[in-house]
C-alpha cells in the first residue's frame, strides 16, 4: 500500500486452487478474489442491487450470480447481465508477480447498463488488460449490437462504429428509443469512397414516422466526416420483430 | 434466509477481552454498584458478540471492514489538542462540558441553575456525587444493555459522558452545550449522554462530536438517553462530525411522558460508517415528539439510521423528517418504523425521508414501515429519492450562477426544510456552515 503504485497484494500464487475464492479488502472495501482455471478475477464484493455481499454466489461461465435475488455480473468487466441488477460492479486489474496476486482498481468501474455500448467496449478492454481477454467479454459486447451483427456481419471499417453511433441519434418518436437499439438497421455497406448504403426497416410497413426516420438517418450519417452521401434503402424483408431489439430497449418498453 | 457477513458472530476483540476489561475497571474509581453493573454488562457483551446481529437492522450495514481490535480505551493525554468545533465559540451557553477521549476537560454551569438543583457535567463524577438522583435513570428506562452487542459493549465500557438533570418546574432558557472529542489515534469513545427532565422542566442541549485531526482512526460506541417527565420540554441536537476514519455506532432512546414535548435533531456529517438506532417512545397521553434528521454523506461514507416511533399511549403525536444528500459513492440506509400499541388510539404519526443524489454512484435505501395495532389512528409515511432537477440548475445558471454554485444552492434549499424546523438560530447557522464546508464553499 505504501508503494508508489496502488497495487495491493491479496494472496500468494499457490494459495488459491482453480475454483477457489477469497474475501479480502482493498482500501478497506470488501473485494472478492476468484480463480477460474488459470485466470484470476477480482471484483467489488457487493451486489449493486441490494447492497449486500456476493461472496458465496455461484460462479459459472465467467459470471457470478448473487445468492439472494439472482442478479448476474461478468467477472471480468463487472457488467450487469441479469435483472434485478442494472448497475455494474467495480472490477480490479490482476497481476501475478513475485509470487503474489496483486490487484488495483480497473480504470473504468461499473457503469450503468449498456445504454452506451462504447463504454462497454472500453470496460471490456480495461478489464482484460490485466489478465488475458476471455471469451465472455466478446460475447457480451456482441450481444449489445446483436441486431446489426446478426444480419450484417461484423462492421469492418472503423467508421462503422461511428455510423452506428450517429444512427443512435435517431429516435423513434413513438417509442422514444433509438433506431439502432430497436433493431431497425439491417446492414451498413460502404459502396464507394465516402458513399454508404444502409438497409433499414420499420416496425411496421405503414409506420407513419417512416419518411421522418429515413430523412433523419440520412442527415445523421452525412454529418459524419468521411461520408458525403448516405443512401437509405427501406426494406421489409426479413420483417422486423420485437426480438430484434436490444435487451435494454426491451427493458425500456417493459417487455421481458 | 442467507446470513450476511455483517450479521455474523465474531470473537471478542482482543483489545476488549477479559484482561482489558479488568484493567479498565482497575483504572476507574467507582462505586460498587457501577462496577457490578459493568460486570453484568460485560458478561452479556461476551455472550452477545457470539450471536449474530439482528438481520432486519444490520443486513444493510457494511461491517465487514470493521476491526474492533484496532481500537482501545486509551488513557487520555494530559494535554489534548484543541478540537475544531462548529458551535463552541459561537454563542453563550448556560453550561458547557467537553470530553476528550472519554475524560472530562472543562465543565461549567451557570451558578443560578446549580442553586436550583440542576445537575450538569461529567457522568462519571456526578454518578459518585448524586447516585440517588441518577442511578434510577442510568440504562434502566432508555437504552438497555442487553439489546445487542453494541449496547452491552457500551454499558460495560462507558467512559465519559454528559449528564443533564433538571428538577421539576425548572425552565432553562439558554442552551447548554456538550462536546465529545477523540484525539488519540485508535481511540475508542464510549460516551453516554443522559438527560433527565423532571415534570414541567425544560431545557435545550446541543451536542457535537469532533476529531482532533483528519487521519486518526476512531471508534464511538455511544448511547443517548432522553427521559422526559410529565409536561417537560426538551430540545436536543446531536451533530455527528467525526473525521471520515471514525466508526460510530449508537443506541439512542427518548422517552416522553404525558404532555411532554421532545424535539430531537440528528445531524450526520462525519464518520466512515455511522449507525444510529434511534427509538422514540411516547409513553403518556398527549406526548409529542418531533424528530429531525439531516445527513450529508460524501466520498465512501456510509450512514445508517434505524428509527422507531413507538406510541404506547392514546392521543400521542410524532413527526419524523429526515433529509439526506449523497455525493460520490456514499451510501445511506434509513429504516423507519412507526409502531402503535392497541391502546394508543388517536395516535397521529408521520415519517418521511427525502434524499437528493448528486452522483450516479451514490445510493440511498429508504424503507419506511408501519406496525399498527390500534384501529383509530392516523399514520402516514413517505420516502423520496431523486437527482438534482436539471431545470432548476438551468434556471439558476440563467441567473448567472455557475453550475457548481447552482448545485450548492439547491442542496442548501433542500436542507433548509429541516433546519427551518429548529427554532435555535445557532443550530440553523451551524448546520448551514457545516453543509457549506462539506460542499467545499464557505470557510
Amino acid at each position: 500500500m505504501s508503494e508508489s503504485s496502488d497495487w495491493t497484494p491479496l494472496a500468494t500464487v499457490d494459495e488459491l486452487q482453480p475454483g477457489d475464492r477469497k474475501s479480502e479488502f482493498v482500501d478497506d472495501e470488501p473485494v472478492l478474489l476468484v480463480r477460474v482455471g488459470e485466470e484470476y478475477f477480482c471484483i467489488d464484493d457487493v451486489c449493486t442491487h441490494d447492497g449486500q455481499p456476493l461472496t458465496d454466489g455461484p460462479i459459472a461461465d465467467g459470471e457470478i450470480t448473487c445468492p439472494r435475488h439472482g442478479a448476474r455480473f461478468a467477472l471480468d468487466t463487472g457488467e450487469p447481465l441479469c435483472m434485478p441488477a442494472i448497475v455494474g460492479i467495480a472490477t480490479y486489474e490482476v497481476q501475478l508477480r513475485e509470487g503474489q496476486v496483486w490487484v488495483r482498481p480497473a480504470e473504468t468501474t461499473g457503469t450503468t447498463a449498456a445504454t452506451d455500448p462504447t463504454s462497454t467496449d472500453a470496460q471490456a478492454a480495461a478489464g482484460s488488460s490485466g489478465t488475458s481477454p476471455s471469451a465472455e467479454s466478446d460475447q457480451d459486447t456482441s450481444a449489445d449490437s446483436e441486431s446489426v451483427d446478426d444480419d450484417a456481419g461484423e462492421p469492418e471499417t472503423a467508421d462503422a462504429v461511428a455510423m452506428l453511433e450517429a444512427l443512435r441519434e435517431v429516435i423513434d418518436p413513438e417509442l422514444m428509443i433509438n433506431i439502432v437499439d430497436l433493431g431497425l438497421i439491417y446492414d451498413i455497406r460502404e459502396e464507394e469512397d465516402e458513399v454508404v448504403s444502409v438497409d433499414m426497416t420499420l416496425t411496421s410497413p405503414a409506420c407513419p414516422a417512416g419518411p421522418q426516420l429515413v430523412q433523419q438517418s440520412k442527415m445523421a450519417l452525412e454529418r459524419l466526416e468521411g461520408v458525403t452521401e448516405a443512401q437509405i434503402n427501406l426494406v421489409m424483408t426479413p420483417p422486423w420483430t420485437p426480438e430484434r431489439m436490444t435487451d435494454d430497449a426491451r427493458d425500456k418498453l417493459g417487455i421481458f | 434466509m442467507s446470513t450476511t457477513a455483517s450479521a455474523a458472530p465474531t470473537p471478542t476483540p482482543t483489545s476488549f477481552d477479559e484482561a482489558a476489561f479488568e484493567a479498565f475497571l482497575g483504572s476507574r474509581d467507582e462505586p460498587d454498584w457501577v462496577t457490578s453493573d459493568r460486570r453484568r454488562a460485560y458478561a452479556s457483551y461476551r455472550d452477545l458478540v457470539a450471536v449474530p446481529l439482528d438481520e432486519e437492522e444490520w443486513k444493510r450495514v457494511e461491517l465487514r471492514a470493521f476491526r474492533p481490535e484496532r481500537y482501545a480505551v486509551t488513557p487520555a493525554d494530559s494535554d489534548p489538542p484543541a478540537l475544531a468545533t462548529l458551535m463552541r465559540e459561537k454563542a453563550e451557553f448556560a453550561g458547557a462540558v467537553t470530553h476528550v477521549d472519554g475524560e472530562p476537560r472543562d465543565v461549567s454551569l451557570d451558578e443560578e441553575l446549580a442553586s436550583q438543583g440542576v445537575l450538569f457535567g461529567d457522568l462519571a463524577q456526578l454518578i459518585r456525587e448524586h447516585p440517588e438522583v441518577l442511578r434510577p435513570h442510568l440504562m434502566t428506562r432508555g437504552v438497555h444493555p442487553g439489546t445487542d452487542r453494541f449496547s452491552a459493549w457500551h454499558a460495560a465500557f462507558w467512559t465519559g459522558g454528559t449528564v443533564l438533570y433538571v428538577p421539576a418546574g425548572v425552565e432553562i432558557t439558554t442552551p447548554l452545550y456538550s462536546l465529545i472529542g477523540l484525539a488519540v489515534d485508535g481511540g475508542a469513545d464510549f460516551s453516554h449522554t443522559l438527560v433527565v427532565l423532571q415534570d414541567g422542566a425544560s431545557a435545550t442541549l446541543l451536542e457535537e462530536t469532533a476529531s482532533a485531526d483528519l487521519d486518526s482512526g476512531g471508534l464511538h460506541v455511544g448511547a443517548v438517553e432522553l427521559l422526559l417527565g410529565r409536561g417537560a420540554s426538551l430540545r436536543y441536537v446531536q451533530l455527528q462530525n467525526w473525521n471520515e476514519r471514525t466508526w460510530h455506532v449508537a443506541h439512542q432512546t427518548g422517552r416522553v411522558s404525558s404532555d411532554a414535548q421532545l424535539q430531537w435533531t440528528v445531524g450526520g456529517l462525519g464518520g466512515r460508517l455511522a449507525h444510529i438506532h434511534q427509538d422514540v417512545r411516547l409513553d403518556g397521553r398527549g406526548a409529542h415528539a418531533e424528530v429531525n434528521g439531516l445527513s450529508f454523506a460524501t466520498g465512501k461514507q456510509r450512514m445508517s439510521y434505524y428509527t422507531q416511533q413507538s406510541h404506547h399511549a392514546p392521543d400521542t403525536t410524532s413527526d419524523l423528517l429526515y433529509r439526506n444528500v449523497l455525493r460520490d459513492r456514499a451510501r445511506i440506509v434509513w429504516r423507519g418504523m412507526i409502531q402503535v400499541d392497541a391502546e394508543a388510539q388517536k395516535t397521529d404519526s408521520y415519517q418521511r425521508n427525502d434524499a437528493l443524489l448528486l452522483s450516479p454512484n451514490a445510493r440511498i435505501d429508504a424503507i419506511p414501515g408501519l406496525e399498527i395495532e390500534a384501529d383509530d389512528v392516523r399514520c402516514t409515511h413517505g420516502a423520496t429519492a431523486g437527482r438534482v432537477d436539471a431545470e432548476q440548475v438551468f434556471y439558476l445558471m440563467c441567473r448567472g450562477l455557475s453550475e457548481y454554485e447552482a448545485m450548492h444552492m439547491i442542496v442548501h434549499g433542500f436542507f433548509q426544510v429541516v433546519s427551518d424546523r429548529i427554532p435555535v438560530p445557532l443550530v440553523r447557522d451551524t448546520l448551514e456552515s457545516a453543509v457549506e464546508r462539506k460542499l467545499g464553499i464557505g470557510d
